[in-house]
C-alpha cells in the first residue's frame, strides 16, 4: 500500500500567537499552497468557510477542525496548530480553541487511505490523554512524531 | 442496556468518527453494550446487523445528513434523535435521553 505523506513536518505549528481563526486559515492555507498541495487556494478557503457557515467545526475540548473537501485541494493533508492561548473560534458559540487540526481532502478520491486517518485521528482527539500530551509537546519534531505514528499504524492494519 | 446508534455529518471525515467515539466511550464508561454504525467519507462500516437491532433497547441517531436505513428503526420504541455536534458535545445527557426513553420517564 502506497504511503501517503498526509502528516507533514512543514505543516505543523506550536506556540504560535495567533488568536484569530480567520489568519490562521490564511496562514496554514498559505503554507499548504508553498508546497504545493493546492490547485486552488481560494477555492479551498471558500469551502472550508462555507462549511464553518454550515456549523462550526470547534467542537469543543479546545478544538477545532476546519476541513473542505474541495476541488481547490490536489494532496490530502492535514496542517496543525496550537496556540500559545485559547480563543474564541468563531461568534456561533464560546467555544475557545487551541488546538487547530485544518483538513484538506480533493473532491475525488482514488485511495481513501487518508480518510482512514483522518478518522482515526478524529477518535484519537476524543481522547484526553492524547490531547494532552499534544499540549505538552515541547517541539514541532515531538507532535510530528505522534502523528506519525497514528498514520504508520493506520498504513500497518490496512 | 444495549444501545446502538448511527452517526454521520455532512463532510464525513471527522464528526461522524468522534461523535461515534464518545457515545461508545459513554456506554462503555456505563457498563453497557454499545454498537455505533457510522456513515461517513468511508461509506458505511460497523454496521448494524438485523440481531444488533432487535437486541438494542434504544437507538440514538446523531445525524447531520440523511442517512441510509433508518426504517430499520421503525419497530423500535425507544429513538433519540440529534445532530452530531450534541453527541460529541453533550454525550453523557444525550445517552441519559436515551436511557430516560427506555425507562419510560
Amino acid at each position: 500500500m502506497e504511503n501517503i505523506n498526509i502528516i507533514r513536518r512543514e505543516l505543523i505549528f506550536t506556540k504560535e500567537s495567533y488568536a484569530d481563526r480567520n489568519e490562521i486559515l490564511n496562514c496554514l492555507i498559505s503554507r499548504a499552497d508553498e508546497l504545493h498541495l493546492l490547485n486552488n487556494k481560494a477555492e479551498y478557503l471558500k469551502d472550508v468557510l462555507s462549511r464553518e457557515e454550515a456549523m462550526s467545526t470547534a467542537v469543543g475540548f479546545n478544538i477545532a477542525i476546519p476541513h473542505g473537501r474541495s476541488s481547490g485541494v490536489k494532496t490530502p493533508f492535514i496542517a496543525y496548530m496550537h496556540t500559545e492561548k485559547p480563543f474564541v473560534w468563531d461568534e456561533s458559540s464560546t467555544n475557545q480553541v487551541d488546538l487547530i487540526f485544518l483538513i484538506g481532502v480533493p473532491e475525488t478520491n482514488e485511495n481513501n487511505m487518508h480518510l482512514r486517518f483522518l478518522s482515526e485521528i478524529s477518535k484519537k482527539l476524543m481522547d484526553d490523554d492524547f490531547r494532552d500530551a499534544l499540549r505538552r509537546a515541547s517541539s514541532e519534531d515531538e507532535v510530528f512524531s505522534m502523528l506519525e505514528d497514528i498514520n504508520q499504524n493506520v498504513q500497518k492494519v490496512n | 442496556m444495549k444501545i446502538i446508534g448511527i452517526t454521520a455529518c455532512p463532510t464525513g471525515i471527522a464528526h461522524t468518527y468522534m461523535a461515534q467515539e464518545c457515545l461508545e466511550k459513554e456506554c462503555k464508561k456505563r457498563g453497557y453494550e454499545v454498537k455505533i454504525e457510522t456513515q461517513g467519507g468511508l461509506g458505511i462500516e460497523n454496521e448494524l446487523t438485523e440481531e444488533d437491532v432487535s437486541s438494542a433497547d434504544a437507538v440514538i441517531l446523531a445525524v447531520s445528513v440523511s442517512i441510509e436505513g433508518e426504517e430499520r428503526f421503525d419497530d423500535k420504541a425507544a429513538v433519540v434523535r440529534t445532530d452530531v455536534d450534541e453527541a460529541i458535545s453533550h454525550t453523557a445527557a444525550l445517552v441519559d435521553r436515551a436511557v430516560a426513553l427506555v425507562k419510560g420517564k
